[in-house]
């Protein structure tokens, strides 16, 4: 994660008192992208999770699987990396699917806090209004010019994810830290993907 | 800034997908003759009015859609998957029908 | 500041009362480098009348004198440069420009001063400066020298401000918003919608350009709604909108831009003088409905003389009384076709300003209204059926001459202030940048929204709307209508606001009084001195479209888009037709509605951040060990590691000329890497390359080739085949995006029957080439394999464990050389990417290992002559161009293949891939130079190619190059001339084939 331990930007204003957000970055033991129609269906027995099926959703438990497509998922976890992938991509395959080891593709960061939504409407065009992107939700958008997977693991007040391609993380992190001085940050400590947050 | 209905994705900003031309031409049999092919590679209509054409939900889905877009008016009458699309999908949405909220 | 300060005069025209000034906040400004004082609440013009200064500028071509006229953003006249240095802006207007201590600003476009200023030499031979003047003038002589020639001193002569020379040290920044709806302009009409909005359960966003809500009404004691004074209603409805969980109050924010499908572009100055501050805010509202309430904007009537400083619109005098404390003047004439000026003249005569008439153009009998009524009470002079012909005065207008229109009977009224009124004009700008069209309203005088084309609505004086009770019914109906059209519905809906409704007799249209005699210019459009003269021209002349009129005499093309003047322009132009107006239409109604910083547009995204920058995972490293970064695409990548002492040239020999003795190691993680999945991928790889991949085993890699639907080279790049049906395909890096898209569209587009799966793993791998002739002895000490050429053999892919201090990192092994010697690549997972790279370099430091950047990795291969996509491959290649002609498989379809066979791309002089040697190593073969064969012919020289790639070879000792030449594998052995005209160098280049380093390929192999 040296990508994303970047120190606050020069010339961040911090304001006294609580911070309006928190930020940190995210540990991804595995991340593992399924793809086919005949996933689903093998998933519970594969991977012991359900592949959720609505668009821009989520199924949380120990396999967090994040719908990125019609028929493409993501599964992820935080502290336990998942085994036995060349097994399992055979088996997707004679399925007519596939199973592709992105584990190290991707880092994450994690917003919470007051303002959090606000940090994140600076670069990303999707509405994080409680209402329409609720706990559960997920979407992939862009912050700034760089692609970005959004997902809001729950919690009081959400906390969302943002995962965006590691050779970006620098970048996003400093646009996320630039976005979040006008409000006072602070800087949480790295933690493992966290799953749904259920306060 | 268009807003364009992703089938999948519902309404999303245009920042999320890049553009793929006309999406009514089609590749010839591989037997075609050199004036098919060439046809098909270098002549393209340019209607004023409705017209199908292909993008791609580059920073969201990774779905190509077919985008019914007005070229007069950038008004989008709807969009459906480009190909038959995986198992259930393909549907055609109406724009003008579902919330313009840019998240699903 | 140390500059020593005039003593600061006392504010001889502010009001002892009144006002939405705080006077507890005394503030002190400078202009033009004499101090003022003025207070919190103030704009900078309000401030300058204040203290009586009127004269603020020069006119932008004849120099003439100019004051403040208005007192919002439709100002014309009063743009000054605000602030100096790094954060200096041109061209603000004064009256939009919120006070604050220690501000500066300077009034622009005059020489020496303000009071005395040379171009007014301009002004005075004004007849000789026609509309077109320079379109005609300065061409001659007929050549583009005769042009540029006089542009420069027309350019400093018709300037406005100067931009900042350093860098802005404020910060801008951008956000995303959505709502149910949009309400642009917190005026009467404004909160009316948004409180129904509200109401209804809509989330709302209220934007106003001003710092506090009320537009028109702010300030004006006289009016009530609901039963309380208008500022105690404008201050609750302010609190009770701020305090609601769903509306967002957006204060000091322009609506500057309607875009496509209801996006609106909003741009808020965040006020504060602290240089690191946010300076503005521009937001991208996605609103699913809008209304529109912005007002209306009071438009001149030209009459000679009619720019004198001392002019102001009739309403922003108004303003100046009753919201900044302000006289604007001692003496007053009013000059008005309708029934508002009425109201104006009496809110001057409450505050002490003489006025000396009421000249209004209609007879007394269409004097019905209530203000006239009130007018005729109060006993100020009425001259009705009277018009003002002239304006006198040098730099503030010292009187008027008024001739009544029935018995011609003039007479000369000395005043220092002429209030003007022609009517009002809906400020329809974004309803039209919409798309909506407008209708031109007889009674108004004025066009007003017709038909919306979006999800939009006006509502109050930009509807065309008359009067306080009407504005607020009307905005509260757009507000409930907006909420409904989205199901959102009240369960009591709150009754609309009420005011007391005011009778208004007819405007009588009035666009110019026809001058007497060759006085002063009737101005049309104050900004870019259009007069009523330069329009008649324009007609004369055949430029009857309203476009061309625009064109052709500027009118409404300054900064503020002519939003005083072009109604009376298009009014004139009709007249002079003698069409209706609303025939003549308008000119189209484009973004901002005013100007927009560049500042906010960038956002934050300026500096290293202009666009996103990519780093690879041993971008530390590499920056730790003193790497030189060169971009790729959006990549950071090391250009070489220079040495104390070593240039980055240097640098690169050395490196270049290490791998070949020893062994070096370079960063390859930006190739694209795209993983294919399915029981069908060999098929779409034979579709998709010009060679075959269905003979490719497990474990082996291959090089492939493909074309554009064209027949031209696209790309190129490794296949691998992991497992039976599991491959991994390499891009070029600029080719990445490109490629994965295209595989997309194949398999989702044009092949769905084919059972193939595709994801992007670019930035899964960190990838690693090591190359050299001790390459594999540096790999046998860290993996766990035997990397014999018996085991892995040139062209395998194998999956091996690399062990490192910090554990045992996976890597995928390919047995694959760009650089000709005998290499390979480690591709592990990128979080683990620095561990091996340490790992190699440990391992290899006995053996002489180095890393090496991009400068000598090209070296390497143009000594190898391996291509690169976007130089060799430039897009108008095709694979026999480049010698890969035997690529191309004869049995089998693919993509590009059927155009390959036509006659352009078969032809017997296409430009062949070829290597050139320099016959000197002294001399540099030039960036770019094209090959003749004789240097010395006159132009134009025949080109029979072009130098694709060049470089100094460390190994040769010698300037090599790859080239394209005209039929080139025909002319190996001759000699050709590399010329560069631009550089005006030269050099003699041997013609052989493309490759200097080992050209049967042993080394590799070995």
């Amino acid at each position: 994660m040296a990508d994303a331990t970047n120190p606050r930007p020069a010339g961040a204003v911090g304001i006294p008192g609580a911070p309006g957000v928190t930020l940190g970055p995210v540990g991804i033991a595995s991340a593992w992208n399924v793809q086919g129609a005949g996933a689903a269906a093998l998933a519970p027995a594969l991977f012991g999770t359900r592949l959720p099926t609505e668009a821009n959703t989520l199924s949380s438990g120990p396999v967090t699987a994040l719908w990125l497509g019609p028929a493409s998922w993501l599964l992820v976890t935080g502290a336990a990396p998942l085994h036995s992938f060349e097994a399992r991509r055979d088996t997707l395959n004679d399925a007519g699917g596939a199973l592709f080891d992105v584990s190290a593709s991707r880092v994450a960061f994690v917003l919470h806090g007051p303002r959090a939504q606000e940090v994140l409407a600076a670069g990303c065009p999707l509405d994080f209004d409680p209402r329409v992107f609720g706990p559960g939700c997920c979407a992939q958008s862009v912050y700034d010019r760089v692609n970005a997977l959004y997902a809001n693991v729950g919690g009081a007040p959400a906390a969302i994810v943002v995962m965006v391609a590691r050779s970006f993380g620098r970048d996003v992190w400093h646009g996320l830290c630039t976005a979040a001085s006008e409000f006072g940050y602070d800087v949480g400590p790295a933690r493992p993907w966290p799953g749904m947050l259920v306060r | 800034m268009l807003l364009i209905p992703c089938p999948w994705c519902g309404p999303r900003n245009q920042i999320e997908f890049s553009y793929g031309g006309d999406a009514t031409v089609r590749r010839p049999p591989l037997d075609a003759p050199m004036e098919a092919w060439t046809d098909y590679v270098y002549l393209r209509d340019n209607p004023r009015g409705p017209h199908d054409e292909l993008w791609l939900h580059a920073a969201g889905c990774r779905r190509w859609v077919v985008v019914r877009r007005d070229t007069r008016t950038h008004e989008i009458a709807g969009s459906a998957a480009a190909g038959p699309g995986p198992a259930g999908a393909g549907r055609v949405i109406d724009a003008s029908g579902g919330p313009p909220a840019e998240a699903a | 500041m140390t500059v020593p300060r005039k003593p600061a005069p006392a504010q001889p025209f502010r009001l002892p009362h009144g006002g939405a000034i705080d006077r507890s906040q005394p503030l002190r400004f400078r202009f033009d480098g004499c101090d003022h004082d003025g207070f919190a609440g103030d704009t900078l013009a309000s401030a300058l009348l204040a203290n009586g200064v009127h004269l603020v500028g020069r006119s932008f071509k004849y120099h003439r004198p100019r004051g403040i006229v208005a007192a919002g953003a439709e100002e014309p006249n009063a743009l000054v440069q605000l602030d100096t240095g790094a954060r200096t802006e041109p061209n603000v207007r004064a009256t939009t420009i919120e006070l604050y201590d220690g501000l500066v600003a300077a009034s622009q476009n005059r020489w020496p001063s303000l009071r005395l200023d040379a171009g007014a030499l301009a002004s005075a031979v004004s007849r000789l400066l026609p509309a077109g003047f320079y379109y005609k003038t300065f061409m001659w002589p007929a050549s583009p020298r005769g042009w540029r020639f006089y542009e420069h001193w027309i350019r400093r002569a018709a300037g406005l401000g100067v931009g900042a020379s350093a860098s802005d040290p404020g910060r801008y920044a951008h956000r995303h918003a959505h709502c149910d709806v949009l309400v642009v302009g917190a005026g009467p009409a404004g909160l009316a919608a948004a409180r129904a909005a509200a109401a209804s359960g809509a989330r709302v966003i209220v934007c106003d350009e001003e710092r506090e809500p009320g537009g028109r009404l702010r300030g004006v004691a006289g009016a009530s709604v609901d039963g309380t004074s208008a500022p105690a209603w404008l201050a609750a409805v302010g609190r009770e909108l701020a305090a609601h969980p769903q509306v967002t109050m957006l204060a000091r924010t322009t609506a500057f831009g309607y875009y496509d499908h209801n996006l609106v572009g909003l741009v808020e100055r965040c006020p504060g003088a602290a240089s690191e501050h946010l300076r503005e805010r521009v937001w991208h509202v996605r609103a699913r409905r809008v209304v529109l309430a912005t007002g209306a904007h009071e438009r001149p009537i030209a009459y000679a003389g009619n720019d004198l400083p001392g002019t102001l619109l009739a309403g922003a005098a108004r303003a100046y009384v009753e919201r900044f404390a302000v006289r604007p003047g001692r003496r007053a004439v009013v000059f008005t076709n309708n029934d508002t000026a009425h109201a104006a003249a009496l809110v001057l005569h409450a505050a002490g300003v003489e006025i000396a008439a009421i000249v209004d153009v209609r007879p007394d009998t269409a004097l019905v209204g209530h203000w006239p009524g009130q007018a005729r009470a109060a006993r100020l002079p009425i001259l009705a059926g009277s018009v003002v012909e002239q304006a006198r005065g040098r730099l503030h207008v010292r009187g008027v001459d008024v001739a009544s229109r029935d018995s011609g009977a003039r007479c000369a009224i000395t005043c220092d202030l002429v209030c003007v009124s022609g009517g009002w004009n809906p400020a329809v700008h974004l309803h039209s940048q919409a798309r909506g069209t407008l209708r031109y309203d007889d009674a108004l005088a004025t066009f007003v929204p017709a038909a919306a084309a979006q999800a939009v609505a006006s509502a109050g004086a930009a509807n065309g709307c008359d009067g306080l009770a009407a504005a607020l019914a009307e905005g509260h109906a757009a507000g409930l209508a907006a909420a409904a059209a989205l199901d959102l519905v009240a369960v009591t809906p709150p009754p609309a606001p009420a005011a007391t409704v005011a009778t208004t007799g007819p405007l009588e249209a009035c666009w110019s009084i026809p001058a007497r005699s060759r006085g002063a210019p009737s101005f049309v459009d104050w900004q870019n001195d259009v007069t009523t003269a330069d329009v008649a021209l324009a007609v004369r002349e055949g430029y009857t479209s309203v476009e061309h009129l625009k064109r052709y005499t500027t009118l409404g093309m300054g900064t503020d888009q002519g939003k005083t003047a072009n109604v009376v322009g298009l009014a004139l132009l009709a007249q002079l037709l003698n069409r209706p107006v609303q025939s003549i239409g308008t000119t189209t109604f484009r973004p901002p509605y005013t100007p927009v910083t560049l500042g906010a547009v960038a956002g934050h995204e300026a500096g290293p951040f202009l666009e996103p920058t990519r780093r690879s995972a041993l971008h530390d490293w590499h920056a730790a060990h003193g790497a030189r970064f060169v971009t790729a695409g959006l990549w950071l990548r090391p250009h070489s590691y220079p040495r104390p002492g070593e240039t980055p040239d240097d640098a690169a020999n050395r490196e270049a000329r290490n791998v070949r003795t020893n062994a070096g190691i370079v960063d390859v993680s930006t190739l694209g890497k795209i993983e294919l999945q399915g029981r069908d991928v060999a098929t779409l790889l034979d579709r998709v390359y010009v060679n075959r991949f269905d003979n490719l085993a497990v474990g082996r890699c291959r090089y492939g080739l493909m074309l554009r639907d064209d027949g031209i080279v696209q790309d190129d790049g490794t296949v691998s085949r992991i497992a039976p049906t599991h491959y991994l395909v390499t891009t070029t890096t600029v080719n990445a995006v490109r490629v994965m898209q295209q595989l997309e569209y194949l398999i989702q587009v044009e092949w769905p029957e084919l059972d193939v799966y595709a994801t992007s793993v670019t930035e899964q791998w960190c990838a690693a080439a090591l190359s050299g002739p001790k390459s594999r002895a540096i790999l046998a000490r860290i993996v766990d394999i035997d990397v014999a050429s018996a085991a892995v053999p040139f062209l395998a892919i194998t999956r091996c464990t690399v062990n490192t201090p910090a554990g045992a990192v996976p890597a995928r092994l390919l047995r694959v050389s760009y650089s000709g010697e005998l290499a390979f690549e480690l591709h592990v997972p990128a979080d683990q990417g620095p561990a091996m790279w340490e790992a190699v370099l440990a391992a290899g430091e006995d053996l002489g290992i180095m890393a090496y950047g991009t400068e000598a990795m090209s070296t390497l291969r143009i000594e190898k002559g391996h291509i690169v996509v976007g130089a060799e491959a430039d897009g108008r290649t095709t694979a026999d161009d480049l010698g890969m002609g035997k690529l191309v498989n004869a049995g089998k379809w693919c993509i590009g293949k059927p155009l390959l066979s036509r006659e352009a791309l078969v032809a017997p002089d296409r430009w062949q891939l070829v290597g050139l040697t320099a016959d000197e190593p002294a001399v540099p073969i030039p960036r770019g130079a094209k090959l003749v064969a004789d240097p010395d012919r006159a132009a134009p020289n025949p080109m029979l190619g072009h130098v694709t790639s060049w470089c100094w070879s460390p190994n040769l000792d010698a300037w090599i190059a790859l080239a394209l030449l005209d039929n080139g594998r025909a002319r190996h052995g001759t000699t050709l001339w590399a010329v560069s005209p631009l550089a005006d160098a030269r050099v003699r280049v041997r013609v052989g084939p493309p490759a200097f380093v080992d050209p049967d390929g042993e080394r590799l192999r070995g």
